[in-house]
């Protein structure tokens, strides 16, 4: 957007002169709280994490100590790597089908869509703990819905302990995110959707475009950098899920649902290695920065 | 001939989106259904889609229980916090949409990168800095460290940035103060904006229970989700509680949607159309 044109009217000018004391003041708790909750903390996080410190006792500082044992002696740390990995590729692949599918569906004229727009959010507005709640419940071994109907329709004979097996927990997690989460998918591509203009389709429909190009030439690139954005904010949230997996599974069985933020939080609530843990935290860092300086130009962009 | 395969092409894909849709709510019912149903009942091999013997043992027992206490916990946090970061986001973001002072552009970068830096990271000095502060166990602890919140600061500018400064130039020439300015004309003109915001940070502080589960110690002070999750603990995890728990827990913000659906849309969309 281009700059204001006005702003070098003598009488703006002064106008921002005395704006500019009440802009800062209105601007003052915001300050308080930053520097004082968010970048004393953040500072101090890294600090942490030079040290060997459990509560209650002065930290002693290590240097790199506790990264050094992360990397080189931890084998869960590279456990929990991998399943963090797992766990958002595979959650955000199937959002995005799924969120991808139902924007195409809900864009077009269909009965009952209205309903379904709003009851379709549901997931996503419900306290994520709750969720993992009921998933808990339908996965129960003996309890569950699931198994019933395994044994109901002979599927199997004994029905899988889906919540105590590896690849089955970690299954049953990312089911749990995707029910959850796709609705934000489906929600902000259809805003994408709804801003591309009907002529163009109509335009394209009159040079004889057939509905796989029209998809391919107006749709898709009309709602790419929603995606993109949408992409990105998802594997920022699931790098950080503690929620879902910490009242689904724990973490288990063993550590095969354990992601960065479930070990960090393991390690220094329940293990008190706060400096460990905050290496842990904070290692995921640089993949978190590659992701926001991914994001920061496309919400910068009606900057001036 | 075409017009009437294609409607009924239209409603066999009505149909199997109306089949999707059953399932897709079916946990919802799975969860109401089971907080009405008895211990006996719920873990029985053959499952009730239907409770054959309705009851309000499970709510019953919740409510007598801290239940209570927790719901009422819950309602002080979040309509507190509500109340604070909505104020606080407003001022900033009023003041980093229209003002100019040196630094601006630099503040409205950093929050950018904090929005996007989750709060899990910092969560071990913060605890530790609410425990020197003596704030562990208490409704402070809960609420101040994240009443600036960035997403809230990003709404409220974008649509305060929205505003023509004419109107701004043209209320200073009628003599308007500032303090007029801020509250009796952009307030008004982006209330849609605050309600929307304040939806949002009602339902992310009741939604809220990793900070919670850090920063609360006692059971009379739990907040309710934390409450309910509490009872996994227990030898015997009761579901008929937890799902009764588990429904009370959604209620308000499900009403709050009902309510406000079209800023809930609004707003969701706006998070990441910004692109």
């Amino acid at each position: 957007m281009p700059r204001r044109v006005r702003s070098d009217t003598p009488l703006l000018r002064s106008i921002h002169f005395e704006q500019s004391t009440f802009g800062v003041f209105l601007v003052i708790p915001l300050i308080v709280v930053l520097l004082g909750l968010l970048l004393y903390p953040m500072i101090s996080s890294v600090l942490v994490s030079l040290q060997a410190k459990v509560i209650g006792s002065p930290g002693r500082y290590v240097g790199l100590g506790n990264y050094v044992e992360l990397l080189t002696k931890d084998r869960v740390f590279l456990e929990v790597f991998v399943n963090t990995v797992i766990y958002a590729v595979a959650s955000v692949v199937f959002k995005l089908i799924l969120g991808f599918a139902a924007a195409i569906f809900l864009n077009e004229r269909v009965r009952g869509q209205n309903v379904f727009r709003g009851w379709i959010l549901l997931p996503w507005i419900i306290p994520t703990l709750v969720v993992g709640l009921m998933f808990r419940w339908m996965f129960d071994q003996t309890g569950g819905v699931l198994n019933f109907l395994i044994l109901k329709m002979g599927l199997m004979k004994i029905p899988p302990a889906w919540l105590a097996e590896n690849w089955l927990a970690k299954g049953a997690v990312i089911f749990a995110n995707v029910w959850r989460g796709f609705p934000f998918f489906m929600i902000t591509i259809l805003a994408g959707l709804q801003s591309i203009s009907p002529e163009l389709y109509e335009a394209a429909a009159m040079d004889g475009a057939r509905g796989g190009q029209r998809m391919r030439f107006i749709t898709i690139p009309a709602v790419r950098s929603v995606i993109l954005v949408v992409i990105i904010l998802s594997i920022i949230w699931t790098f950080n899920d503690f929620e879902l997996l910490w009242v689904m599974t724990g973490g288990g069985p063993s550590y095969s649902t354990h992601i960065f933020v479930t070990y960090a939080y393991q390690l220094s609530f329940e293990g008190s290695r706060f400096g460990y843990a905050s290496a842990v935290s904070l290692i995921t860092t640089p993949l978190l920065v590659i992701f926001i300086l991914l994001l920061l130009p496309r919400l910068m962009r009606d900057e001036e | 001939m075409s017009t009437m395969m294609e409607r009924a092409g239209k409603r066999v894909v009505s149909f199997l989106i109306f089949v999707a849709a059953l399932l897709f709510l079916f946990p919802f019912y799975w969860m109401v259904t089971g907080a009405f149903k008895t211990r006996f009942d719920l873990m029985g091999l053959v499952p009730q889609w239907i409770p054959l013997h309705p009851n309000l043992d499970n709510l019953v027992r919740i409510t007598a229980g801290y239940g209570a206490r927790w719901f009422l916990n819950s309602v002080i946090t979040s309509a507190c916090y509500t109340i604070l970061s909505v104020t606080v986001c407003t001022m900033a973001g009023y003041s980093l949409a229209k003002k100019k002072y040196p630094g601006r552009q630099f503040f409205f970068m950093m929050f950018i990168v904090v929005m996007a830096i989750p709060k899990n990271t910092t969560l071990v000095p913060l605890f530790l800095l609410i425990k020197d502060l003596g704030m562990v166990d208490r409704y402070s602890g809960l609420i101040l460290p994240f009443i600036a919140w960035p997403f809230g600061i990003f709404l409220i500018r974008q649509s305060i940035q929205t505003l023509p400064n004419e109107l701004f130039e043209a209320a200073k020439m009628d003599g308007a103060s500032e303090r007029y300015l801020f509250l009796r004309i952009v307030i008004p003109l982006v209330l849609p904006g605050i309600i929307c915001l304040s939806v949002f940070a009602f339902r992310d502080s009741w939604n809220d229970y990793f900070w919670q589960l850090i920063a609360l110690k006692s059971t009379a002070m739990k907040t309710f989700p934390l409450g309910v999750a509490g009872m996994l603990d227990d030898m015997v995890v009761e579901y008929g509680m937890l799902l009764a728990g588990s429904t009370i827990a959604s209620l308000p913000i499900i009403l709050l949607f009902l309510f406000f659906q079209r800023f809930f849309t609004a707003g969701i969309a706006m998070s990441a159309m910004k692109g």
